[in-house]
């Protein structure tokens, strides 16, 4: 086996190594251009989750403040009691109200504040 | 572009991202033909070859950060083509009629495939040398055809250049039983 060298008998085809370097280097953009396009698919993912998650955050917040009987029963009184005198009373007996229970001098201030 | 970069250069434009494309389309220009060579003398057949080629560079493009230099990018390179080309001839295998072994599969695609040049002592040879294991495949493609030392095959197939000597001087001993069987 030292004496003479047999060589492999495999060959090329013409233009085989030329092409291949096109070719692999077209398949590693696509690849490259793919993997960007899934990293930017799990980024906006992650977004959606994010925002879902601070607006639950929020909305329970806001609805423990209204409707938690401990910590808020002034406020929700509050609220309700407004409510309650706006919808029965109109504008004018408001003012009328007002001027009734006010005197005169106190009317004066109002007025000159204005 | 440098016309022969040394391997730290050339490891210096794939590591850095700016450069990373320059840096494999020299690798590809530099190591493609001797990886394409020493994958067909495994699987034989000029496509699958080219498959091969392809699975490597993209598996050395997606983990070229991985490769921490402790070898030399020329013996990961071709560890990597050498698993590449086991792996594919495992899923072969699995994908034949079961009485039929991979050797005679090759050895059909050795007498009848394209791009096989005519000379009766090289396909003789190559007849002879399917007859092996795999790792005698390997270790004799790569001392006797790609003049590789045994401490390179050693580094390439994770094991010792002892056991390299050994592996080859049974493929050689059994290549020349078949071939004074044969002429």
């Amino acid at each position: 086996m030292n004496k003479e060298k047999i060589n492999h008998p495999f060959i090329a085809p013409d233009g085989f190594f030329e092409e291949f370097k096109v070719e692999i280097s077209e398949k590693m953009s696509v690849q490259e251009e793919k993997n960007h396009g899934r990293f930017r698919k799990i980024l906006l993912i992650g977004f959606k989750y994010a925002a879902i998650i601070a607006l639950s955050f929020f909305l329970g917040r806001e609805s423990m403040r209204l409707f938690n009987p401990e910590s808020s029963t002034s406020v929700q009184s509050e609220y309700f009691s407004v409510d309650a005198v706006y919808s029965q009373v109109s504008e004018d007996e408001i003012s009328d109200y007002i001027i009734e229970n006010v005197s005169v001098n106190e009317l004066d201030q109002l007025n000159l504040k204005q | 572009m440098k016309n022969r970069i040394t391997e730290e250069y050339l490891l210096e434009l794939l590591r850095n991202s700016g450069t990373k494309k320059e840096g494999v389309a020299a690798l590809i220009e530099r190591y493609q033909m001797p990886l394409y060579w020493h994958i067909r003398k495994m699987v034989v057949n000029h496509d699958d070859s080219k498959d091969v080629l392809q699975e490597v560079f993209l598996r050395v493009w997606r983990n070229i950060d991985q490769f921490k230099g402790d070898s030399k990018l020329f013996t990961w390179l071709y560890r990597i083509a050498t698993n590449e080309s086991l792996r594919f001839l495992e899923r072969k295998q699995k994908r034949m009629v079961p009485h039929i072994s991979i050797q005679e599969m090759l050895e059909t695609e050795l007498e009848t495939s394209a791009y096989i040049s005519g000379e009766e002592i090289q396909v003789t040879l190559q007849k002879a040398i399917l007859k092996l294991t795999d790792k005698q495949r390997l270790v004799f493609n790569m001392h006797y055809f790609d003049e590789l030392d045994y401490i390179e095959i050693a580094e390439i197939l994770d094991t010792t250049a002892n056991n390299v000597k050994v592996l080859y001087h049974y493929a050689k001993n059994s290549i020349e039983d078949q071939l004074k069987k044969e002429i």
